[in-house]
């Protein structure tokens, strides 16, 4: 049996939907908390839960943090809990990936300063989206239903490999060469930092091994997409 | 045709006739409606028609005025008698009356009596003048009778007349009606110790030689000039047995004082939030389109600072009375009440003006009923719910919302994704979110502009570095069945179309570009297409 790479601590409803929801996308994992009647509730359902006091390093290296586990998610339903262990992680493991929900704006901060790769403020979002329905909303319908939804029509970043044809190529020719029913949004440069290179204004922008490129389209297209961005130019 | 019957047959006529409807309704707006405009315009006029006249008769006394001040005065009372007339009109529906007792008496198989059913028409209108601001009316128009010159007191009435117009004004007699039983009280005390002490001082004081109180009268009135703490001191107690009198007075009236001070204020006290919310409705009523968000917690914090941004009119209603503190102390209009409530959701303009109502209580179980009692008082207003379980999604749909969020489900996607795709996610995110200048707009195509049957080759995007993410086409329209599509609920998705696509009126264009170059080409296809593309 192979052990999960990924650790959920809390077995809360948030939790919960998040587990669902990896689940549903065929991810392993394992679920962590101190409550014993919501690990209990966890296991109801099936999932892989145990009990265990987070705040002890040892209960986290039995877990499986600093050597298995490579993604960590805190869940846990306090900002200060989620600083704590985001804070012990770190400390247990340097390349490990922390991603941490927050109660309070002012507390992202903290659970940043404190290892946290990136912090997700469940009502800031929620807010934000119920702003966009009033807005905006055939846009949110739009990507409800289909980005977001379980129509075929997705989001993917393709890594461009170092042996790629497009290596040095600008990206305008990249746009020539698609004949895939894809959009092209843009490409992420690593090394120029994390901001997306929009296609239209980017023409120009050499590519090269280790851009990250993002498109949107039906997963038949994307990877074919992907072959050819990944393959020789002679065969596609 | 007996006159009975006639009279019936003009209350039908009246019944079904549209003009008299809409004469009513409009008397009713100008004079009673409380959220009419067109009230708050006329106890406006009401109140500077009142004062000029006041101040012309109160001039008149010792000066003379001419003939022009008689026909203003004239005009004046013309107005009162008008308005007091089209009050006891509105007051009741007189020809609903006839006919509720024609009918029956119909009903029955007995024959119409007329007599009855003019009393009890009467009695309403009786009932009418009975009423306490109708006699102030009435006892408005006299000052201006000259022959009986007393009459002029009632000018006082006049004045009093103002509490119809000024509504604040009215809440300083609501205040005291509803501590009537406190004031009774504490008036049955005063009253029976003034008796007493009143008695008391004539019978020691009134049979000294030389006495200052020579009349009950007189002991009544150093009583209550005692009791009230005022001691104008002109008329003094002599004897010993009258000081001790006036000492005991003096400690009673001081309770008296502080007592009836205290229940003034404490009424006043608890009315301050009902005039504080009644700011609130009124501010409400006077935006044109109003967002009603119910519950002010983080999401709803979100929203209103979003809101504000973007210039919308809204409203917060929360339980707890701290919350909506926090909320007025960020400037924006709340209050403290029950969402439940469908008298609150209804004063701040549901049903009427209000465009969207937003459900964010934390508790799925307020977010449902306050749903199906927004939809039930309003069939087409946008509700946007929250819910924080699954399972309440579809109670939430089956209640009428129109849309709803899941805060949860929304981090379990986030969550869910980033593991995949960080990078890509992200991107997505940011051009949906606004946070950079990037982003995704849904742009309208104008029947008859210029993008009106265009191809989509033919716009021209790439040179205007716009990328077009799709086209959303309602089931309306025909199909195409050449072009693939997603099937959205009552619309159809065209995916990234091909140069050849052909646009329609209607259609909504999702386009991504920079902040300017969506904005030209938003200015850009509400220009009017130049003639020699007319073909």
């Amino acid at each position: 049996m192979t052990h999960a790479k990924l650790a959920l601590f809390g077995c809360n409803p948030m939790a919960m939907e998040v587990a669902h929801r990896l689940r549903a996308g065929d991810t392993r994992f394992v679920m962590v908390d101190h409550d014993v009647a919501l690990v209990e509730v966890a296991k109801r359902e099936g999932f892989e839960a145990r009990q265990l006091d987070y705040t002890d390093d040892a209960s986290l290296r039995a877990v499986g943090i600093g050597h298995r586990i490579e993604k960590v998610f805190c869940l846990l339903p306090e900002d200060s809990e989620n600083v704590f262990l985001s804070i012990s992680a770190r400390a247990l493991d340097a390349k490990l990936r922390i991603i941490a929900v927050c109660q309070d704006p002012q507390a992202a901060g903290k659970l940043l300063a404190a290892g946290a790769d990136k912090v997700v403020d469940p009502y800031e979002i929620s807010g934000a989206r119920t702003h966009d329905l009033i807005e905006r909303p055939e846009v949110v319908d739009l990507l409800e239903q289909t980005v977001f939804g379980h129509q075929d029509l997705n989001i993917a970043e393709i890594v461009i490999p170092p042996h790629s044809w497009l290596n040095g190529r600008p990206l305008a020719a990249l746009r020539l060469a698609t004949t895939q029913n894809v959009l092209l949004l843009g490409v992420v440069d690593v090394e120029q930092g994390m901001d997306l290179i929009f296609v239209p204004r980017g023409g120009e922008h050499k590519l090269d091994a280790q851009d990250v490129l993002v498109v949107l389209g039906p997963r038949g297209e994307i990877e074919a997409f992907r072959a050819m961005v990944e393959g020789n130019p002679k065969s596609t | 045709m007996s006159f009975p019957d006639a009279l019936i047959r003009f209350a039908y006529r009246l019944e079904t006739s549209r003009r008299y409807t809409r004469a009513k309704s409009f008397a009713y707006r100008l004079l009673e409606d409380p959220r009419s405009r067109l009230r708050a315009a006329f106890d406006m006029v009401m109140i500077v028609l009142v004062l000029s006249s006041v101040i012309q008769l109160i001039y008149e006394v010792r000066h003379d005025l001419g003939a022009y001040a008689d026909l203003y005065e004239l005009f004046i009372v013309g107005v009162f008698v008008i308005e007091y007339l089209a009050r006891m009109w509105l007051y009741s529906d007189s020809h609903k009356i006839l006919i509720e007792y024609y009918e029956r008496a119909d009903l029955v198989g007995q024959p119409f009596l007329l007599t009855p059913t003019l009393w009890e028409i009467a009695r309403r209108k009786l009932a009418y003048m009975a009423t306490p601001m109708a006699i102030i009316d009435l006892l408005a128009i006299l000052p201006s009778y000259r022959p009986l010159r007393f009459l002029r007191i009632f000018l006082i009435f006049r004045l009093l007349k103002l509490f119809r117009y000024a509504h604040n004004m009215s809440v300083f007699g609501r205040v005291l009606v509803e501590k009537r039983f406190e004031l009774l009280t504490l008036g049955l005390f005063v009253g029976f110790i003034v008796m007493v002490s009143t008695i008391a001082l004539y019978l020691f004081e009134a049979e000294q030689p030389d006495p200052s109180v020579t009349s009950l009268m007189d002991a009544l009135y150093w009583s209550v000039i005692t009791v009230t703490t005022v001691g104008y001191g002109d008329i003094v107690p002599t004897t010993t047995e009258g000081r001790v009198v006036a000492m005991v007075l003096v400690f009673v009236g001081i309770g008296v004082i502080s007592f009836a001070t205290s229940i003034v204020v404490t009424a006043f006290h608890e009315k301050l939030r009902e005039l504080h919310d009644n700011r609130v409705y009124s501010e409400t009523e006077r935006l044109s389109g109003v967002i009603i968000v119910c519950g002010f917690g983080r999401i709803g914090q979100v929203v209103a600072e979003r809101m504000k941004a973007g210039r919308d009119g809204f409203v917060i209603i929360d339980k707890d009375e701290n919350t909506v503190e926090q909320a007025r102390k960020l400037g924006y209009l709340a209050i403290a009440g029950d969402a439940t409530n469908s008298t609150i959701l209804s004063n701040l303009g549901l049903g009427r003006q209000a465009t969207h109502i937003l459900c964010l209580t934390h508790d799925d179980v307020s977010n449902v009923y306050i749903t199906l009692t927004a939809r039930q008082m309003s069939p087409d207003i946008t509700i946007i719910s929250r819910a924080n379980k699954a399972e309440t999604v579809r109670k939430l749909t089956q209640a009428g919302a129109n849309h709803v969020v899941r805060p949860y489900e929304i981090v379990a996607h986030m969550a869910a994704e980033f593991i995949g795709q960080p990078v890509a996610f992200d991107a997505l995110y940011d051009m949906l979110n606004r946070n950079k200048n990037v982003y995704l707009e849904p742009v309208v195509v104008p029947p008859g502009s210029g993008l009106d049957s265009q191809r989509v080759g033919a716009l021209g995007l790439g040179g205007q570095r716009l990328i077009l993410f799709g086209v959303v086409r309602s089931h309306e329209m025909p199909a195409t069945p050449e072009y693939p599509h997603y099937e959205l609920t009552g619309k159809r998705f065209y995916f990234n179309p091909k140069p050849d696509f052909h646009l329609h009126a209607h259609d909504i264009l999702m386009m991504i570009g920079h902040e300017l170059s969506l904005n030209r080409f938003k200015a850009s296809i509400n220009r009017k297409k130049p003639f020699w593309m007319h073909a």
